[in-house]
């Protein structure tokens, strides 16, 4: 299906669906309203927008949430992504989360893993020193790396490899003397209380010798080194290209940010605005097919349909397809991508899909209501109401799988029934075409 | 033994009816159509793990020692009740499938398995026994590290064609590597693409329909890589479905762990190409009242392995399996005030399989000699996996676990 590159309806749909989870109906029309370059503006210098929490109230209404359990938590977070209105602050929060990895397998704390998401928050689009600063004094992180654990005499050396292998250069760019160098700067770095300490009686105060640099560092200035480091810029530069751009991206799209990190002391919001005004962003490489994980696939879904979602069953079904939200793997996160995808998260994703469409066993998914698509909507004729949902969705799909939906639409059950567009058959009929929109490998993919 | 099922050659040969819905085959068809004709006698695993630390020293019993009776005034098994494999040794009671498999010398127990200060976590000490690494690095798991090693040797491509098989839901650590990959199934319908329960006429449609979308190439690689998977998710479920149907088997208790082990016989017999299976039972972290519990599992586990081995001699494969169980950490000799017991060290493994050299391998726990009042180990785990991979899969084990370990003789 060839579209127009430049076209900027669907340049918009490009944005929103790759800075944010994708559109609602209604977020989708105000955004084609305001035109590509305010909607540019409102999804970076976000702040503009007040975050309205009473819709998170409602959308949680009835809901008591225990911040010890942990599907209390997810359904919690998965809520915010639901109905935020910075999609790009939440969709850089789970960013941070994959990259700065932490799980509550071994932190064994609701509370701590709540703490670290909001400091994901609040950190997410500033200055990346910041950010790392700030994770390095984290409870949860503590626990998770040991950090807790490392003291003078008996240094542990688990979060200053990680920092340098998977937080800032990446293998290859240092030497295990420079593990040992900064694992010593953090001694001492703990917990008390529930809170950073700095035990000033645990730390290594000798001279250490970090990336080329001698004095007695303490864990801030491994920080700033870091920081500061050109591999790091590259690291991330790379690493948010991927994120956002897809893996078929166009190199320039790295040394671009790379130069705005440089230029701006690593301001991330300064290289997410780079990335999202450039025009390789919207270049055939960048738009190449990027697989959703699951978390984004699953809310896009619910976005897009714009219905009330049942979060604790989601939350629930999200692992099987491969990402379960505060307990990644390892370390490394999530590898992302194609490896999404195999033949048993196939199924598992759309079977998800047709919960999310249609229900679970007897019970009807609230998260559409056909009556009010049929009647509102006025999807009166097969041709209409795949026009319609398509156009909801913002797809482009081959005349093929146009086809197999019409067919579907018209063609009689086995057995007792109607086609669409008899009234008995709309409930069926609409529900079925909803769950075979949300499988097109189009909406698949972002 | 001549049951009439269908093998994945006659599959293959038949052409199945899914090659001619899809415009062109998954590599890893062609590939296995071409393998088929060189399948040579499989040589499988099937790693069982115990969850939460299960109790060696109430396993394997060591019913003459006093110290075992001083150290357990509860918990200490009755030596009239236990069934007796030496005039030191005897399984748990409940262990009555193991027993008759033990009897038939296709049954080893690897006695005081463990490593360098051996850690008392779940979540770590699990990953220990998954990783073969004892320091924390980037996570694979040893069986994922040989099936790496295959899908390098082989030069088989694609990444997408598992050879691994989990039970269960999510992929193991074991079976965790940098190319070979994994299925994850709780039961034969897993591979089964779900529609509206409440309108049921409408399936057929939209299957159809959902074949048809995929039918169409999409460029790129994302596109190919779902398509692809969908395709194989297809032809994966059409095996299962025919690899449930025809098959016969009767004897397996009703529960969980050994309805998983019926599918996994079911897939041997299928002929579905797995080098390894991986199931877990849970609940072995025994603190209180551990009387009732334990006896319960081994029950559960007893049983399950008896009919699994029984079912796999049946059906002509019991040469080809080998059943290894483990657990993340034993369990303290010195029971607790809550009528249980806390994290300890040791653990007896056993190796089950038509190949198994029948007996005791390694030193009882020596229950004179503890440090910080639990055994200490004589078998180190990793020896226990260079036996799998050098004996089983003739391969070579240093590379793998990162060191050279003696392999044991219990696989000859």
């Amino acid at each position: 299906m060839i579209f127009s590159m430049h076209d900027e309806k669907s340049k918009i749909a490009h944005l929103l669906r790759r800075a944010g989870f994708g559109p609602t109906g209604e977020e989708l029309r105000e955004a084609l309203a305001k035109g590509f370059a305010a909607t540019l503006r409102d999804l970076v210098d976000f702040e503009s927008l007040p975050e309205n929490l009473d819709d998170l109230e409602k959308e949680l209404a009835g809901e008591i949430l225990d911040p010890n359990d942990a599907g209390d938590l997810k359904a919690w977070w998965l809520c915010r992504m639901l109905r935020t209105r910075r999609p790009l602050l939440e969709k850089m929060v789970l960013f941070w989360h994959g990259h700065f990895a932490t799980s509550n397998a071994k932190v064994g704390s609701g509370p701590y893993m709540q703490e670290q998401n909001d400091l994901f928050r609040r950190y997410a689009v500033g200055r990346f020193e910041d950010l790392l600063l700030a994770v390095s004094k984290d409870p949860a992180m503590l626990v998770y790396l040991d950090g807790n654990l490392n003291r003078k005499g008996a240094p542990n050396e688990n979060y200053g490899r990680e920092i340098l292998e998977l937080f800032t250069l990446g293998v290859g760019h240092y030497s295990e003397g420079d593990v040992r160098a900064a694992a010593r700067a953090f001694t001492g770095w703990q917990i008390r209380e529930g809170k950073f300490f700095f035990a000033a009686r645990q730390h290594d105060e000798s001279e250490k010798t970090f990336l080329g640099q001698t004095g007695n560092w303490n864990g801030q200035d491994i920080v700033r080194i870091l920081a500061s480091h050109p591999q790091t810029a590259r690291f991330l530069a790379t690493k948010l290209c991927r994120f956002f751009a897809g893996e078929e991206h166009d190199s320039r799209l790295v040394d671009l940010l790379i130069a705005e990190y440089r230029r701006t002391g690593g301001e991330i919001r300064a290289m997410l605005r780079k990335l999202f005004q450039s025009e390789l962003f919207y270049d055939a490489g960048a738009r190449a097919p990027r697989i959703k994980s699951p978390v984004e696939l699953v809310v896009g879904a619910i976005r897009a349909l714009d219905g009330r979602a049942p979060l604790r069953l989601v939350v629930r079904l999200i692992p099987r397809l491969g990402q379960d939200l505060f307990y990644p793997p390892n370390v490394k996160g999530w590898d992302g991508g194609s490896a999404w995808i195999n033949s048993s998260t196939m199924v598992e994703r759309l079977n998800l899909m047709k919960a999310l469409a249609t229900g679970v066993g007897v019970v009807a998914s609230p998260l559409l209501d056909p009556e009010e698509w049929a009647g509102k909507e006025g999807w009166e004729s097969a041709p209409a109401a795949i026009e319609g949902i398509l156009d909801r969705f913002a797809l482009e799909i081959p005349e093929s799988s146009r086809k197999a939906l019409l067919d579907y639409l018209i063609t009689k059950p086995r057995g007792e029934g109607e086609a669409f567009p008899a009234k008995s058959a709309q409930d069926p009929k609409l529900r079925g075409l909803a769950h075979l929109v949300l499988c097109l490998p189009e909406f698949q993919w972002a | 033994m001549g049951l009439k099922t269908q093998t994945r050659r006659e599959f293959l040969r038949e052409g199945g009816s899914l090659l001619a819905l899809a415009p062109f085959l998954p590599r890893w068809l062609q590939e296995a159509a071409a393998a088929a004709q060189a399948d040579s006698g499989a040589r499988i695993l099937v790693f069982v793990e115990l969850a939460g630390g299960n109790d060696g020293l109430n396993t394997v019993a060591p019913y003459a020692d006093d110290l075992y009776r001083k150290a357990r005034p509860n918990l200490a098994l009755p030596e009239k009740e236990l069934l007796k494999l030496n005039d030191t040794l005897g399984l748990h009671p409940a262990l009555k499938g193991l027993r008759e498999i033990w009897d038939l010398g296709e049954l080893a127990i690897l006695q005081s398995v463990g490593y360098p200060k051996m850690n008392r976590s779940h979540f770590e000490a699990s990953e220990i026994y998954q990783s073969a690494h004892l320091q924390r690095a980037v996570l694979t798991g040893w069986v994922g590290r040989h099936a790496d090693t295959l899908a390098q040797e082989s030069g088989v491509t694609d990444a997408s064609k598992a050879c691994l098989c989990r039970v269960g839901q999510s992929t193991p650590i074991a079976f965790l590597a940098q190319r070979a990959s994994s299925l994850s199934l709780d039961n034969a319908e897993a591979f089964e693409l779900r529609s509206n329960d409440r309108a049921r006429g409408d399936r057929p449609l939209v299957l159809a329909a959902l074949q048809a979308i995929y039918a169409e190439k999409r460029s790129g690689f994302a596109g190919d890589r779902l398509q692809r998977s969908f395709l194989e998710a297809q032809a994966t479920n059409e095996r299962l479905k025919k690899a449930a149907q025809s098959y016969e088997a009767s004897g397996y208790p009703n529960q969980a762990l050994a309805n998983s082990l019926k599918l996994i016989a079911q897939m041997i017999h299928g002929e579905f190409g797995m080098k390894a299976y991986y199931v877990s039972l849970g609940g072995f972290d025994t603190h209180a009242n551990q009387k009732g519990t334990h006896a319960n599992l081994l029950t559960q586990l007893g049983d399950a392995l008896r009919a699994f081995h029984k079912d796999l001699e049946t059906h002509g494969h019991g040469g080809e399996v080998l059943t290894l169980t483990f657990s993340e950490f034993g369990r303290r000799v010195q029971e607790n005030g809550s009528q249980g017991t806390d994290h300890g060290t040791t653990i007896p493994m056993f190796a089950l399989g038509g190949r198994v050299k029948g007996g005791i391998y390694g030193k009882n726990p020596n229950l004179a000699d503890l440090e910080d009042g639990d055994p200490k180990y004589d078998l180190d785990f990793r020896q226990v996996y260079a036996s799998v991979i050098e004996k089983w899969w003739g391969a070579q084990s240093a590379p793998i676990l990162g060191e050279s370990f003696a392999a044991l003789p219990f696989l000859g």
